[in-house]
């Protein structure tokens, strides 16, 4: 479990100081005050700066469009990889880049830029050497640069990892990145971890999720957080969609209810329990690790909020995740803020902000959330 | 006061006092009317000590904070020194170095960190225990005052009255009131109108603390 986390040019973030986390920690915020990026931030760090983490990330905000629209301008400043720093500039060879980690850890992850040159040793082999900044300089440009390539690094205490070359593009290095790149990435990560998106996790991942989760007895928990929403629900399955055959994300969820003799489909049960039914199975499948939901309340009627953050601190503290919201609503604010008082050890509630032009966290005691909901005062 | 519908009592403004009820709101602004005090700050009524100390907290996180909240309390749930720490206690959270005891001329904090300035006034003078009703009595004239004093307890000797006994002070500045002009004013119209006098220490004490904080 993080007790801290510190973010240092990554995105919106100058420099980010989250002095003290907790089991379940909700997290808001203006529009564009950096919540859902903290969320990524945090998924970087739990995969270790796995290179298909960075690539999603990229791409998910829609920023390779540039490069992709320019497929000649493949020169390092251009790439798309560059959104994901402060100032949306790449680090030069040598610069101090993204810094990711516990406020005191000693080992912090570092995400940079390093150049390597091919070298061939005496016995014919050849080998990437990493060069300094300064032997750089000393290059005639052009021609000695050649045999130069520039890679995205991570370095993590001793241990340096090349992770993307910069000198291609994001849809390139998707295409012909090195194998061995990709290649049992999750072992390298420094925590499991599951994110639910504003709009919920593609069927496809839910249901291989589900997969995982319906061979354990975690399934039972689903099935009784659903009831918090029905409780006449009894079972869930996933069939295939006849109907939808080619699509690769064609496997649906349905529902057995009381009572009601054939299955029905878990969408037509309302957007609380699909909501729901996202939550409680990533979570059980982020045992050890960290669960990220962006915009917690999506689909979550006022009335259920609270029983569903009972389950979130209840389950996360049995399977040791630790949990992380962004919300836009007070509604869901008072749920949290009522069970919080509940576990008053489990939970921290934040909000970022613009001050003097950088983004800060101000983090709420659990009297002062309860005062501010008590007496209407904004806390958003 | 300008438009109907503004509530003078319900400011949410960048520098705003905090009180407990609406017969406090219209004390302070019956002084400051008299005192022709420009309206530097607005005035929020919380309803009760309790939840004035709720929304102070609140405020000092909300996003975007007041510059400058003043708070004014009884000092009677139970005595001043009890208030004092109740307040201290409520805000221990935040940097603010709070002295051992209040200010006789009304405390004034600030803080090193990014927090509002605060201001702290404990009815009725900072140094004995008491409530709001005591500070009137102070604006009392003292020759009728003493004798509304005598009234109210010869009526309590003859077991004819039902008032709690921590409402001593209520009971007599309203017996007070109750022959000056015009009978039944309240605390704040009563002060407009001269039958409580504003040009009283203990009022230009007040006054001052409030310049001082909201300047």
């Amino acid at each position: 479990m993080l007790d801290s986390f510190y973010i240092n040019n990554f995105r919106l973030f100058q420099s980010l100081k989250i002095k003290r986390l907790n089991r379940v920690n909700l997290i808001v915020g203006r529009n564009n005050s950096g919540k859902s990026t903290l969320l990524e931030a945090l998924e970087l760090y739990a995969s270790n700066a796995a290179p298909t983490v960075i690539l999603d990330l990229v791409e998910n905000r829609q920023e390779t469009w540039f490069s992709e629209a320019q497929p000649k301008s493949q020169n390092l400043t251009s790439n798309a990889v560059r959104h994901l720093f402060f100032g949306h500039n790449l680090p030069k060879v040598g610069e101090q880049g993204i810094v990711l980690g516990e406020m005191t850890s000693l080992s912090k992850l570092h995400i940079g830029a390093a150049a390597y040159q091919f070298k061939s040793d005496d016995e014919g082999t050849t080998r990437r050497i990493r060069i300094s900044e300064t032997q750089m300089s000393l290059f005639d440009i052009e021609e000695d640069l050649a045999n130069v390539d520039i890679y995205l690094i991570a370095e993590d205490g001793e241990r340096t990892r090349r992770l993307l070359r910069l000198d291609r593009s994001i849809r390139d290095e998707r295409r012909f990145g090195p194998r061995s790149l990709f290649n049992s990435e999750e072992n390298n990560y420094k925590f499991t971890f599951q994110i639910i998106p504003t709009n919920n996790m593609p069927n496809k991942k839910l249901a291989a999720l589900w997969d995982l989760t319906s061979l354990t007895n975690l399934d039972s928990e689903v099935i009784s957080a659903l009831r918090l929403i029905d409780e006449r629900v009894s079972g869930v399955g996933f069939v295939e969609d006849v109907s939808q055959r080619r699509s690769e994300d064609n496997r649906i969820p349905l529902v057995k209810i009381d009572g009601i003799d054939e299955p029905l489909p878990l969408k037509s049960m309302g957007d609380g329990i699909t909501r729901l039914f996202h939550m409680i199975v990533a979570l059980v499948n982020a045992q050890d690790g960290l669960l990220l939901i962006d915009e917690f309340e999506n689909g979550l009627h006022w009335s259920v909020q609270s029983k569903v953050w009972e389950v979130v601190f209840q389950l996360s503290e049995k399977l040791n995740v630790q949990v992380f919201a962004t919300t836009h609503s007070r509604d869901c604010i008072e749920g949290f803020d009522s069970t919080w008082n509940k576990y008053p050890a489990l939970g921290t509630f934040l909000r970022l902000d613009f001050k003097d032009e950088m983004i800060k966290a101000t983090e709420y005691t659990s009297e002062t959330l309860s005062d501010a909901i008590d007496m209407d005062v904004e806390v958003r | 006061m300008s438009r109907d519908n503004d509530n003078w009592c319900k400011k949410d403004t960048d520098k705003v006092l905090l009180v407990e009820g609406d017969t406090d709101c219209h004390v302070v602004l019956a002084l400051c009317k008299a005192y022709e005090m420009p309206e530097s700050f607005g005035i929020f009524q919380c309803g009760s000590d309790i939840e004035v100390l709720k929304r102070l907290n609140a405020l000092i996180r909300r996003p975007n904070p007041p510059i400058t909240i003043g708070v004014m309390l009884d000092a009677d749930n139970p005595s001043l020194e009890g208030r004092w720490d109740t307040v201290k206690n409520k805000l221990m959270h935040y940097s603010y170095e709070f002295p051992e005891t209040p200010d006789v001329n009304g405390t004034i904090i600030l803080s090193d960190s990014d927090e509002p300035k605060l201001g702290f006034w404990l009815m009725p003078n900072n140094e004995t225990s008491g409530m709001l009703e005591d500070f009137c009595a102070e604006l009392a004239l003292p020759k009728s005052l003493a004798f509304a004093r005598e009234c109210v307890e010869q009526a309590s000797n003859m077991n004819i009255t039902t008032f709690k006994k921590t409402h001593l002070s209520k009971a007599v500045i309203h017996t007070y009131l109750a022959w000056h002009d015009e009978p039944g004013s309240p605390l704040g119209r009563a002060i407009t109108k001269q039958a409580l006098q504003p040009n009283t220490s203990i009022a230009e004490v007040f006054v001052a603390w409030l310049t001082r904080l909201f300047e």
